[in-house]
C-alpha cells in the first residue's frame, strides 16, 4: 500500500476498506455507504479505481493499492483541488481526488463528457461538483505542462 | 488538545474573551480564574498564531472565516496562522446563544466584533511591548504581518520576539479596530484554511482517533418509528468471531466487538424483539392521508391582517393548492460516529458534533463526572445541516462505553442513519389566494399542518413552532389580506433542524404560490415580486439584479424556461433564477444564476460563493430526488440506491453575485437552500403548466 508492503491478519471477506482504516491506521479513506454506491471509500488497486467497502482483502493480496496519502501532494491532480478550492466538509474529497488521480494518470486530456461520466459515481452532499469538474480540467492542463 | 496548562506555560501571549454582565472584554490567560474567559487566541514566540474556534467546521468555512478576523486584526501572515476546534466548555459559549452550539447561520454574525476585539487587544499589546523593548514612542511603530516595525529606523522584528514582554502588560480595554479602508484580509478570498489537510487526507473526523483497547459497536435499532427493543436472542451473534457482547441501549442493541466487521456480521445475526408502535403498518399513503386530516383540524394563528377568506371570496380570480412535502433525510456523507473513552474518574469524546453543550449535558447525564473532567474534542464534520446537533448517537457511544469498560467506537452504516430519523418533518399545507382587477395578489391564506422542530429538539413545548411558519408569517410580500396558521402533527418520527430549516419547506410553497399568483393575474413573475417588494429595498435590489444577470427579460433560450425565486432567511436576501429544460421528461437545471444580499461586510467573498453553490445543489437536490419513504411504519429507502442525492451530471452551472448594502450581516450557511427548488419548479411550471406540488418530483420507487 502506498509503496509499502504489509502483512496483516484478517478474515479473508474483511472489506479493504476497514484494513487501510482501522488496522493501517490510514484514515484519509472513508466510509459513507458500505454498498458501493456513493464512492467516498474509493482506492485504486493497480490502477484502477475501486470501492474498498466492498473489496474483500483477500481480492488484493500482492496488488498495488493506493490511497489519498499515497498521491503526492504536489500532483497536477491536488495542485487543482488546491488551486479551485474544492473541498467544503471534505469528506468525500479522499474519493474523490483518488478518482480524478485514476482519470488523469490514465487520460491527461479527458473531455467533459469523460470527466463527468468517470466522476459521477463519487457522491457530494457539500454539492462541491461544480468545482470538481473545474478541478479535473484544471488538473489536466497541469498534467499536460508537466 | 491544549490543555490550560500549556496555553498557561512560557512561550505564549493568550488572549481570551470573557462574557459577563458588563458585556465582553478581552483578558490574558493568567487572569483567568478571576473571569468566565472563552474563546482563546495565543501567538507564540516562534511567531505562530493559534485561533481556538468555538464553531464546528462542517464545510462551511467557520474555521477560515474565523481565524481571518483575527489575523485581520492582528495583521499577522496567513500562513503562519493555525486553528484548533476549542474544548467543550462554559468557557467557550457564543454569548449571543448562551450555549456553544453552531446552527442557524450564525458564527460569523456572532464572532465577528469579538474575534476582531481579540486581535486587536493582542496587536496593540505586541506593539506596546515591542516599544518598551526597543525603548522608543509606540505611535512610531506599526504593526505589519507579524512584524513590528519601527517607521522611523525601519526596523522590524516578528511579534513573537515581544510575547515575553507584552504578557505581563494590562490588556487595552477598547482596543481600536481597523476601519474597512484599512483591511487586508476581510473581504478576501483567502484560501480555506483546513484545504491543505483535506487534499491530503489529513482531516479527522469522528472515527478517526484511535484509542488503545478500544473496540467497536453497532446499533441495531426499531425497523419502526416509535418501537423500540423488548427482548433479544444473541445466541448465534456471539458466536461470530470477534463479537464480544451485546446488550441493550437506547431503544435498540448494541453488538460490540474487535473490528468492524465483526460487529457488522455479528449484527445481522441478531433476533430481536420490537414493541409495538402506533407507527405500526403505516406507508406512504397512509402519511399522507395523515397530514391531509390534520390540515382539517382547527390549527392556531401565527398572522392574520384583514379578512382573506372573504376577499378570496369574493374575488373573480382565485386559485387553492395542497401542497405535500416529505420527510428529508440530511444525509451528511459521514454518517453518525463517535469515539469515546469513559473512565472512573474522566470521559474523553471525540465527536462530529454541532452542539458541544449538548454533548457535554449528556456526558455529565451519563457518566456522573463533573464538567470538568468531561473532555470533548470536537472533530471535523463531514457535514452537519443541523443533522449533528443531536446528540442521540454520543448518549449511545457513552452508554456503551460505560456498559462495556473499553473506550468504542460507535459508528452508523449509511442504513442506522436513516433508520434513526431525525428528518425534515413531512408537511401538508393548503394555500389559497385571490388577485384584484389589476391582476395584484389581494389575499393569502395558508395553512401548514407539520410536526414541532422546535419541540422535538427540547427548546419550547406548545404553542406556534416558529419553523413552521417561518419565511411565510414573517414574509417581506405586501399583500393586504394574510392568514397563515399552524397545526401541530404529533407522530413518532423524530423531526430535526435540515439546513434552512422551515424555510424548507416554506420557501417552495410561498415562491410557487407567488408565480401562481402572477399567472393568475397576468403579471410576470420578477415584476410581480418587485410591485410586492417595493418596501423593502433590500429584497427589490437582489430580484431586481438577479433578473438582469440572468438575462431575465430577454427570456429564455429556445428550449428551456426561466424560473425565479427569492426569499429571505438568517437575515440574509437570496433570488435565484433556473434556467431548466425537460429532455424526454427528465429535467435538466443548465444555470442557476444567483444573488446574495448579505449585508455590508462580507468577510470570505469565495466561502460565501461555495455556500451558495452547496445550497442550490442541495435544494435541487431535494427537489428532484429526495424524501423519506415509509412502508409498514419505518423509512424503506436506507441507502443512496434509493434515497438518492444529486450527482455531477446534474450539477448546473451556477453563478453567485454578492451585493452589499446597509444594515445588520446575515448569515450565509442556510439562505442559499431555500430559493433553489422553487426557482426551478416555477421554471417547471412554464414548461409543462403543470405545479408539482408533490415532492420529490421523482417518484422513489424502494
Amino acid at each position: 500500500m502506498n509503496g509499502r508492503a504489509y502483512r496483516v491478519e484478517e478474515d479473508p471477506d474483511t472489506p479493504l476498506l476497514w484494513v487501510i482504516r482501522e488496522t493501517l491506521r490510514l484514515t484519509g479513506t472513508k466510509f459513507g455507504c458500505l454498498k458501493g454506491i456513493c464512492g467516498t471509500c474509493t482506492v485504486l488497486v493497480d490502477g484502477e479505481p475501486l470501492r474498498s467497502c466492498i473489496t474483500p482483502i483477500s481480492s488484493v493480496l500482492g496488488k498495488e493499492v493506493t490511497t489519498v496519502e499515497g498521491i503526492p501532494e504536489d500532483h497536477p491532480v491536488k495542485s487543482a483541488w488546491k488551486e479551485v478550492g474544492v473541498p467544503q466538509c471534505g469528506y468525500c474529497q479522499s474519493g474523490q481526488i483518488v478518482t480524478a488521480y485514476a482519470l488523469i494518470e490514465k487520460n491527461p486530456n479527458p473531455s467533459e463528457e469523460e470527466i463527468v461520466s468517470h466522476m459521477n459515481g463519487n457522491l457530494c452532499r457539500c454539492g462541491t461538483y461544480p468545482r470538481i469538474l473545474r478541478a479535473v480540467k484544471r488538473a489536466s492542463e497541469l498534467r499536460r505542462k508537466r | 488538545m491544549i490543555t490550560r496548562r500549556e496555553f498557561l506555560k512560557a512561550g505564549l501571549l493568550s488572549l481570551v474573551v470573557a462574557t459577563g454582565p458588563g458585556g465582553i472584554s478581552i483578558l490574558k490567560a493568567q487572569e483567568l480564574r478571576r473571569h468566565s474567559p472563552n474563546l482563546w487566541i495565543n501567538l507564540s514566540e516562534d511567531n505562530y498564531l493559534t485561533v481556538l474556534v468555538n464553531k464546528s467546521e462542517m464545510g462551511q468555512g467557520v474555521y477560515t472565516g474565523i481565524a481571518q478576523l483575527v489575523a485581520e486584526e492582528l495583521d499577522f501572515p496567513w500562513e503562519r496562522v493555525r486553528v484548533r476546534s476549542a474544548p467543550a466548555g462554559w468557557e467557550y459559549i457564543d454569548p449571543y446563544m448562551g450555549i456553544q452550539l453552531t446552527g442557524g447561520s450564525t458564527s460569523i454574525r456572532h464572532m465577528f466584533e469579538i474575534m476582531r476585539s481579540a486581535g486587536a487587544a493582542m496587536r496593540e499589546m505586541i506593539l506596546e511591548g515591542a516599544s518598551k523593548v526597543w525603548n522608543v514612542p509606540k505611535k512610531r511603530l506599526k504593526a505589519e504581518l507579524g512584524y513590528v516595525v519601527d517607521t522611523k529606523t525601519g526596523r522590524r522584528e516578528p511579534y513573537g520576539r515581544f510575547v515575553e514582554v507584552a504578557k505581563k502588560l494590562p490588556v487595552p480595554e477598547n482596543p481600536k479596530l481597523k476601519s474597512e479602508e484599512e483591511f487586508r484580509y476581510i473581504g478576501k478570498s483567502l484560501p480555506r484554511i483546513d484545504l491543505d489537510d483535506k487534499v491530503n487526507g489529513r482531516a479527522k473526523f469522528g472515527l478517526d482517533h484511535f484509542f488503545e483497547d478500544q473496540i467497536y459497536a453497532v446499533v441495531e435499532r426499531p425497523p419502526v418509528f416509535g418501537s423500540k427493543a423488548l427482548s433479544f436472542d444473541a445466541t448465534e451473534a456471539l458466536k461470530v468471531k470477534g463479537v464480544t457482547r451485546v446488550f441493550k441501549v437506547g431503544k435498540g442493541i448494541a453488538v460490540c466487538g474487535e473490528s468492524p466487521h465483526a460487529v457488522l456480521k455479528g449484527r445481522e445475526k441478531l433476533k430481536v424483539r420490537w414493541s409495538e408502535s402506533p407507527m405500526k403498518g403505516m406507508d406512504q399513503e397512509g402519511l399522507k392521508r395523515h397530514f391531509l386530516k390534520k390540515l382539517k383540524e382547527k390549527g392556531l394563528v401565527a398572522r392574520r391582517e384583514g379578512d382573506p377568506l372573504k376577499v378570496i371570496e369574493s374575488s373573480k380570480k382565485k386559485i387553492s393548492l395542497t401542497y405535500v412535502l416529505p420527510y428529508l433525510y440530511h444525509a451528511c456523507m459521514e454518517p453518525m460516529s463517535c469515539t469515546v473513552r469513559v473512565g472512573k474518574s474522566e470521559c474523553v469524546i471525540y465527536v462530529p458534533t454541532q452542539n458541544q453543550t449538548g454533548v457535554l449535558s449528556v456526558a455529565r447525564r451519563v457518566t456522573g463526572l463533573p464538567p470538568s473532567k468531561i473532555k470533548v474534542v470536537t472533530t471535523y464534520l463531514g457535514g452537519g445541516f443541523g443533522r449533528k446537533s443531536n446528540t442521540e448517537f454520543v448518549e449511545e457511544a457513552l452508554r456503551i462505553a460505560k456498559e462495556t469498560k473499553r473506550p468504542v467506537k460507535l459508528f452508523y452504516t449509511r442504513e442506522d442513519d436513516v433508520k434513526a430519523g431525525w428528518f425534515r418533518p413531512m408537511c401538508a399545507v393548503k394555500v389559497t389566494g385571490s388577485v384584484d382587477e389589476e391582476g395584484m395578489p389581494n389575499a393569502f391564506y395558508f395553512k401548514i399542518a407539520v410536526p414541532a422542530v422546535f419541540e422535538w429538539a427540547g427548546r419550547r413545548s406548545g404553542g406556534i413552532d416558529p419553523a413552521s411558519v417561518s419565511g411565510v408569517a414573517n414574509t417581506f410580500y405586501e399583500i393586504p389580506n394574510v392568514h397563515v396558521e399552524f397545526v401541530k402533527v404529533k407522530l413518532p418520527v423524530p423531526v430535526w433542524f435540515w439546513r434552512s430549516v422551515g424555510h424548507t419547506h416554506n420557501a417552495y410553497i410561498m415562491e410557487t404560490f407567488i408565480d401562481q399568483l402572477a399567472h393568475l393575474g397576468g403579471k410576470d413573475p420578477v415584476d410581480l415580486r418587485l410591485r410586492l417588494l417595493e418596501l423593502n429595498p433590500r429584497a427589490y435590489r437582489v430580484v431586481e439584479e438577479v433578473a438582469e444577470r440572468s438575462g431575465w427579460h430577454k427570456g429564455p433560450v429556445e428550449g428551456q424556461a426561466l424560473g425565479i425565486a427569492y426569499h429571505f432567511s438568517f437575515g440574509t436576501h437570496v433570488a435565484q433564477v433556473a434556467e431548466v429544460s425537460l429532455e424526454n421528461g427528465k429535467v435538466k437545471v443548465h444555470r442557476v444564476v444567483c444573488v446574495v444580499d448579505l449585508g455590508p461586510l462580507v468577510v470570505n467573498p469565495d466561502l460565501v460563493v461555495q455556500q451558495m453553490e452547496s445550497g442550490i445543489i442541495m435544494g435541487i437536490s431535494s427537489f428532484l430526488y429526495e424524501g423519506v419513504v415509509f412502508k409498514e411504519g419505518g423509512p424503506k429507502n436506507l441507502n443512496f440506491d434509493t434515497y438518492q442525492i444529486l450527482r455531477l451530471s446534474e450539477a448546473p452551472k451556477i453563478e453567485v453575485h454578492i451585493v452589499r448594502s446597509e444594515g445588520p450581516m446575515g448569515g450565509i450557511g442556510e439562505p442559499g437552500v431555500p430559493p433553489a427548488a422553487p426557482a426551478v419548479a416555477n421554471a417547471v411550471f412554464r414548461i409543462t403548466g403543470k405545479l408539482p406540488t408533490e415532492l420529490p418530483y421523482y417518484k422513489i420507487s424502494a
